[in-house]
């Protein structure tokens, strides 16, 4: 048997170098394209990421801000109306409620027996709003439990009355039957009324 | 001697295993960069084009949104916010204001208010941030005006007590007229009211629901105002069989308890009307029918202390429904017999009225304390005896009670006894020696007439 039929087609140690370069060319061939074709494209890529993100995160915030216009516009709206309603039927102008309020505070009155023509009636405008003041100055004579059953009376009435005041005014019988004055203030919308610029002013208090 | 080298391998010993271990990673990593280069290099295309495109999609989005954007602030530019906020404050303030509860504020001021303190003004200035309160009155001293303090101290309903004023009214006399300021928080007091409601909502007082009279009373079938002042004929209708065990039927009273059906038999009974139990309160007998010109006024809340002095909260039934009678205690102008002639038919129409009859106590009294004949008065009409230091409530005496109203039954103990008895206030009773003590139903004050210091009168 002679050498070169004992020699296999690949020895490791013999064709050490040889593997070795074909490695190394390999890797310079992967490090190469790496550095030349992939990492420009791929900062590219990133560039374009980042552009991206910006223009999404702008986007977010566009639209935050853009909900945030539309739910005040949306809430105005509704505001309005509320408010619309509130002041147009629940206060009502002084063309509508005017006398309606008069019944009922007469009505309310002869349920106590107070004379109606000792009602007295004050209308003031209400600086920097529409609003229009309708007091109402009530004389009631009776006891503490008239009293309490009128004020009772007043807080369940269909019209918004408030109660400014009570005030003692007299008495009479030692003190068992009561002089009263009541000051009940209700308001009106007054929508013609030049209104809405600078400040309102928050509705006065009593009289 | 030299050993000779012996190797009889037919070929030479190489171990390659950690060379070829070593080789080989190498191999598998070269492979491995060479698939993520390639993969890299052939999957960039599509994902820079897919990035391109979600960027153009993103600006097409953000132009649109832009746009909205200018659109909206146009549309808020046509909006007036500040009047808004203007007419939302001032519709929030009339709200605040209208839901203010002056029933509410009279039942928790009954509570504090003491009998020798009379309000004359009571003045709420009413805002988002809190409510004040101005009351002006009238005390008799100026330690009833220091009692008041205290008790609105002590209440947590009432904060930020501040005295503003005291004056005298008149320079030899001890009646003092004072200016106050004070806190009132409803969200205090709307709790305990609020339970009182119990099973009616909407009925309990300071209720901002526009519930009717009636209802926010908590009374069965109270009449209504108009009947309540102007009817002489008291009549208490029947109403639906309430469980006595039913949480409550109205509001706090100013002992602060709920309104149960006991405690409003109780309320309607006393002093001097009608007691029945709860669950059984047939109609009243008919009354009979006034001849007079006009129905006699409702008697009214006791001299001079409006707050504190009525019992009940609400506007009891009984006292408006049944007129004024004689009782003890009151000026000698008003009772009986010396009474203007409608006011004495009216006395005359209270006496028709069923007079208070507590099945389960007895009132017939052999010789027994009248501290104890005081006592069960007291538990059968709802009402309070103070006996003045001076009255020995041991001293015994004996009396027929039953069937008789509560002013009957005073004037009978009280003849027995040897006792005046006075009204405080609504309910509350002072019985004292007839030497001893003045009337403490409050007269009006009158202002003695002053004379200029040298002049004489």
């Amino acid at each position: 048997m002679s050498a070169r039929t004992l020699r296999p087609r690949f020895d490791l140690r013999q064709d050490l170098w040889k593997a070795v370069a074909v490695f190394g060319l390999l890797a310079l061939v992967n490090l190469g394209f790496y550095l030349f074709l992939n990492l420009p494209r791929l900062r590219a890529f990133g560039a374009l990421r980042d552009r991206r993100d910006d223009v999404r995160r702008t986007l977010i915030a566009a639209k935050n801000r853009c909900d945030t216009m539309l739910d005040l516009v949306t809430r105005y709206d509704e505001d309005m109306v509320r408010l619309d309603d509130f002041f147009s039927n629940r206060i009502g102008t002084q063309a509508e409620r005017m006398t309606s309020i008069q019944k009922e505070i007469r009505a309310i009155a002869g349920e106590f027996h107070i004379d109606p023509e000792s009602i007295d009636f004050n209308l003031t405008e209400v600086e920097s709003s529409d609003l229009t003041q309708f007091q109402i100055t009530i004389p009631l004579l009776g006891g503490y439990p008239n009293l309490r059953q009128f004020l009772n009376r007043i807080e369940a009435a269909e019209h918004i009355f408030i109660v400014d005041s009570v005030e003692l005014a007299g008495s009479r019988e030692g003190g068992v039957m009561l002089s009263l004055t009541i000051k009940i203030s209700t308001y009106f919308s007054t929508p013609e009324r030049e209104s809405g610029h600078g400040r309102a002013k928050p509705v006065p208090q009593g009289a | 001697m030299k050993p000779l080298p012996t190797n009889l391998a037919s070929r030479p010993f190489r171990n390659n295993a950690v060379l070829g271990s070593v080789l080989g990673s190498i191999a598998a990593l070269l492979v491995l960069a060479t698939v993520f280069n390639l993969t890299l290099f052939l999957r960039h295309g599509s994902s820079y084009a897919e990035m391109n495109h979600e960027q153009a999609s993103d600006r097409e989005r953000l132009a649109k949104v832009d746009l909205e954007e200018a659109r909206l602030a146009r549309e808020i530019q046509k909006r007036d916010f500040r009047r808004l906020q203007a007419r939302e404050r001032i519709a929030g303030e009339l709200i605040l204001r209208h839901a203010f509860s002056w029933t509410l504020l009279f039942n928790k001021l009954e509570t504090v208010v003491p009998a020798e303190v009379m309000m004359t003004a009571i003045r709420p200035n009413i805002t988002a941030d809190a409510i004040v309160v101005r009351v002006d009155g009238v005390a008799k001293s100026y330690f009833a005006f220091l009692d008041l303090q205290d008790k609105l101290l002590a209440n947590q309903v009432f904060a930020r007590i501040s005295p503003i004023s005291e004056r005298k009214l008149n320079p030899s006399r001890p009646e003092i007229t004072f200016a106050l300021n004070f806190g009132y928080l409803p969200k205090v007091a709307a709790p305990a009211a609020l339970l009182a409601a119990g099973a009616a909502p909407g009925a309990a007082a300071g209720s901002t629901s526009p519930a009717s009279p009636g209802a926010a009373a908590g009374a069965p079938s109270p009449a209504s105002p108009g009947r309540a002042a102007g009817t002489p004929t008291p009549r208490v209708a029947a109403p639906a069989p309430v469980p006595a065990s039913a949480p409550a039927l109205g509001i706090v009273g100013r002992d602060g308890q709920l309104r149960t059906a006991t405690a409003l038999s109780r309320m309607f009974a006393a002093p001097g009307s009608i007691y029945l139990p709860p669950g059984a309160r047939p109609s009243a007998p008919a009354a009979p029918k006034q001849a007079g010109p006009k129905p006699q006024k409702p008697r009214a809340a006791p001299a001079g202390t409006p707050p504190a002095a009525t019992a009940a909260p609400q506007p009891s039934a009984r006292l408006l429904q049944v007129p004024v009678r004689g009782e003890p205690g009151l000026p000698p102008g008003l009772l009986p017999g010396a009474l203007p002639p409608k006011v004495r038919m009216a006395a005359e129409v209270g006496r028709g009225v069923v007079p208070a009859d507590r099945l389960d106590l007895p009132m017939r009294f052999a010789d027994r304390p009248v501290g104890e004949i005081y006592a069960a008065l007291a538990q059968a009409h709802g009402v309070r005896f103070d006996l003045d230091p001076g009255v020995d409530p041991r001293a015994r005496i004996s009396a027929s009670l039953s069937g008789k109203t509560l002013a009957d039954a005073i004037a009978i103990v009280a003849r027995a006894a040897g006792h005046r008895v006075h009204r405080e206030s609504d309910g509350v009773y002072r019985v004292v020696l007839p030497a001893g003590g003045a009337a403490i139903a409050d007269k009006p004050l009158q202002e003695e007439t002053l004379f200029p210091a040298e002049g004489r009168p």
